[in-house]
């Protein structure tokens, strides 16, 4: 009389009914569109630079300085190597050097009495209430940092007196930049000098050496470092739908009708699993696609989302199966999910994670991504985040559905 | 509406409140956002170079890095060590003092300088590293420096980032007390049909709303009150911070009150909360970035109560100055009574024909 049904038509029956239920709440539709399109304006939104430089307004500019130094010391300089050593201040990486006319613009500008703007080499200071108007296309610059050099600066100091010089700063400019400040002046004058350091450096131009690949004017931007979060919170989003569709199946008792009809506590579940992974799944892509995330690898960027995906819905189905009700359910969720995100925020901050972070089921997958997106790595690369990915996944899984599979059968 | 039946619904709330996990919430809430943001993430906003120093002669150099504040200063025992750190970007730069460095430099032997940066470090971080340890060098020479650096601070110090992330850990607190609590508390006796069985009794809804908007208020204005001690953050006026602590309490209520008469069940409370959550928070993002265009913050219902916090909490106002916000907190809290009052009307209407 009846033809045995197969495990997979009971699965895609109970998947797509779970699905349906799911779209049917419009108002749970409409919130998960919305957060997805706030999360891929947040992604936009965010810097796509990194400012490495510290800016630092002078005064007088280095041609009256330098001008200044061949009148007073005439035919006895040597405005070559001068001309040399200011111009190796001027291009001192992490420095971004403003000429300004005065010492008393610069205190101004410091003290945030000025606004300056920057038209090619010209610096317009412009006092503020003033009513002046910047010059059109001009750059407005700010500054917490400005070094007022005397106008014999050079002079003095080549002759081998001692000069003073103002440093103004902010009085919310940090202790180290400071220090630092006053390292680059006295580097400066001692190289006017001529005195040569007091130690013996590899290479006469530079006084350090780099180690790995030199990412200066080429860092990882806040955008590509918020990369992995963001699309983790779409799985955790989803993970919270996961666990509440299960908690529900099991307060409302219907888990217990669908095994009175062919379906398998094991069919049960795999549906509940699958459109846990499928709806983060489909979220995160849309998500990594709006965010022109999907242009290198893509094939393993995908893969490495669908583990995320299985894996947060193994940790839903135990959220789901410990709460009582959908408060319980959420704090469980809560419990055992953000611990999840860890990892993608430890991809926010330079360096390596903590040893603890690293053990963190979600951590291969957050630094799979980093390294994927970021540093352009390839399958042969990311294969161990992959198969670690796999095992918490397959573990996790595994304990997920013994544990939901034990909570159903006592109902 | 009757106060003794408001209270006594007030009472049971109070009773069997503490069996939801969402109590839970509410006491763990501001302790872990504390630990989290406070510490964790207070680095991020604020991140200071970082340097390791492998010293093998106790040199003066390492010494006085230890004394620079905003230096992170890490000792190693090791080169290859340092190495490995600078690599792996948990270092921007790296210094190796050999036994007799100091004394080397001094009698003019012009020792080797071990000065390694990491690849990955940012090109303002190296400078300053950099040039602190060539000036620390220079200092361990018998002659005076050729330049006198004489440093003027202007302007007042801007606030540390651990007080500006009071907002956002203060408002936390609220919107977990007030808004989630009556909220979730609302939704879930709807969804298990005690709040249908609460209306064949003398009590009204209005009155189990105005319970639960009162649980709200008050455990929010406490929680508010605990994390601001957590974050030494208590102002130094009472009465200021108690009035405007109240007023935000009071319209956090009334969010928690709408939420939970708008949401059919907890999982409409869940998604009302994550749709809109960010509206209720998203004043306090401009007090951690305070270049950004400040008037926008204005545009938030949550800003009226958020400033007037921060102002009495963190800048030591007083009533005087922050009156204007107060009453326009309180305007948001009159029409925001609108809401609350006709979803009540339309609850009851579901409540009577289920």
């Amino acid at each position: 009389m009846s033809r045995p049904v197969s495990h997979s038509s009971i699965v895609r029956s109970i998947l797509a009914k779970d699905l349906k239920e799911y779209g049917r709440d419009k108002l749970w539709a409409f919130l998960t569109v919305f957060v997805l399109a706030i999360l891929i304006g947040m992604f936009w939104v965010l810097p796509d630079s990194v400012d490495e430089s510290i800016t630092v307004g002078v005064s007088p500019g280095f041609e009256i300085l330098v001008d200044q130094a061949a009148d007073t010391l005439g035919v006895d300089v040597d405005a070559g190597q001068l001309d040399e050593v200011v111009a190796q201040f001027e291009q001192e990486e992490g420095l971004a050097i403003v000429s300004v006319e005065s010492a008393a613009d610069l205190e101004a500008l410091v003290a945030g009495e000025a606004t300056a703007f920057v038209e090619g080499s010209q610096t317009v200071v412009v006092p503020k209430g003033s009513g002046v108007q910047p010059p059109e296309d001009a750059e407005q610059i700010g500054f917490d940092i400005g070094i007022a050099f005397p106008d014999d600066f050079l002079a003095t100091t080549a002759s081998g007196e001692r000069a003073t010089v103002q440093v103004f700063v902010d009085a919310a400019v940090p202790e180290e930049i400071r220090v630092a400040m006053a390292g680059v002046i006295g580097e400066f004058a001692h190289a006017v000098a001529g005195d040569a350091l007091p130690v013996a450096t590899p290479d006469p131009e530079e006084v350090f050496v780099v180690l790995g690949e030199d990412r200066v004017g080429n860092q990882i931007t806040p955008r590509e470092s918020f990369r992995p979060l963001l699309a983790f919170m779409v799985l955790l989003m989803e993970g919270f739908v996961m666990s509440g569709l299960v908690a529900k199946e099991i307060q409302q008792r219907t888990v217990t009708a669908l095994l009175v009809t062919p379906a398998t506590t094991g069919d049960v579940l795999a549906a509940k699993g699958i459109t846990g992974a499928l709806a983060g799944l489909a979220q995160a892509v849309i998500l990594l696609a709006a965010t022109g995330s999907l242009s290198v690898e893509p094939a393993l960027i995908l893969t490495l989302m669908l583990l995320g995906a299985v894996l947060v819905s193994g940790v839903s189905m135990i959220a789901g199966s410990a709460g009582k009700d959908f408060i319980g359910t959420l704090f469980y969720g809560m419990l055992f999910l953000i611990p999840l995100m860890i990892p993608a925020f430890a991809a926010i901050f330079p360096g390596s994670a903590s040893p603890w972070v690293k053990v963190l089921p979600s951590y291969p997958m957050a630094q799979g991504l980093v390294n994927v997106v970021t540093y352009g790595d390839g399958w042969s690369e990311t294969l161990p985040s992959i198969g670690a990915l796999a095992a918490w996944c397959a573990g996790l899984f595994v304990v997920g559905w013994v544990i939901l599979k034990r909570k159903v059968e006592t109902l | 509406m009757s106060l003794t039946r408001t209270l006594k619904v007030l009472g049971k709330d109070l009773r069997l409140g503490p069996r939801s996990p969402i109590f839970l919430w509410v006491l763990f809430l501001p302790v872990f956002l504390t630990l989290i943001l406070q510490v964790v993430f207070g680095s991020l906003f604020e991140p200071k170079p970082r340097l390791g120093i492998v010293d093998s002669g106790d040199s003066q150099i390492t010494a006085a890095v230890e004394e620079i504040e905003g230096i992170q200063l890490a000792r190693l025992d090791d080169v290859e060590k340092l190495k490995a750190k600078l690599e792996a970007n948990d270092l921007d730069a790296g210094l190796v003092l050999p036994a007799g460095f100091d004394e080397a430099v001094r009698t003019g032997a012009r020792p080797p300088l071990e000065l390694y940066v990491g690849g990955e470090s940012l090109a303002s971080n190296r400078i300053i590293l950099v040039a602190t340890t060539l000036e620390l060098v220079r200092d361990l020479e018998p002659e005076a420096a050729p330049v006198e650096v004489e440093i003027v601070a202007l302007g007042e110090e801007g606030l540390p980032i651990s007080l500006r992330l009071v907002p956002l850990i203060m408002m936390y607190a609220l919107v977990v007390a007030a808004v989630f609590l009556p909220a979730f508390s609302i939704a879930d006796e709807r969804e298990k049909g005690t709040l249908n069985a609460l209306t064949v009794t003398p009590v009204r809804l209005s009155e189990v709303l105005a319970a639960k908007g009162v649980l709200g208020f008050v455990l929010a204005f406490l929680m508010a009150v605990f994390t601001l001690w957590l974050n030494r953050a208590m102002g130094a006026q009472a009465l200021p911070l108690v009035v405007v602590l109240a007023v935000a309490a009071l319209m956090c209520a009334e969010f928690g009150l709408i939420f939970g008469a708008a949401a059919k069940d907890v999982n409409g409370v869940f998604a009302l909360i994550k749709g809109t959550g960010a509206l209720l928070i998203g004043p306090t993002v401009f007090y951690l970035f305070p270049d950004w265009p400040q008037w926008i913050a204005k545009l938030f219902p949550t800003y009226w109560i958020i400033n007037p916090l921060f102002e009495v909490t963190i800048e030591d106002a007083g009533l005087g100055e922050v009156w204007v916000e107060i009453l326009v907190a309180l305007g948001v809290i009159a029409l925001l009574m609108i809401p609350v009052m006709a979803l009540t009307k339309r609850l009851r209407g579901i409540l009577a024909t289920a």
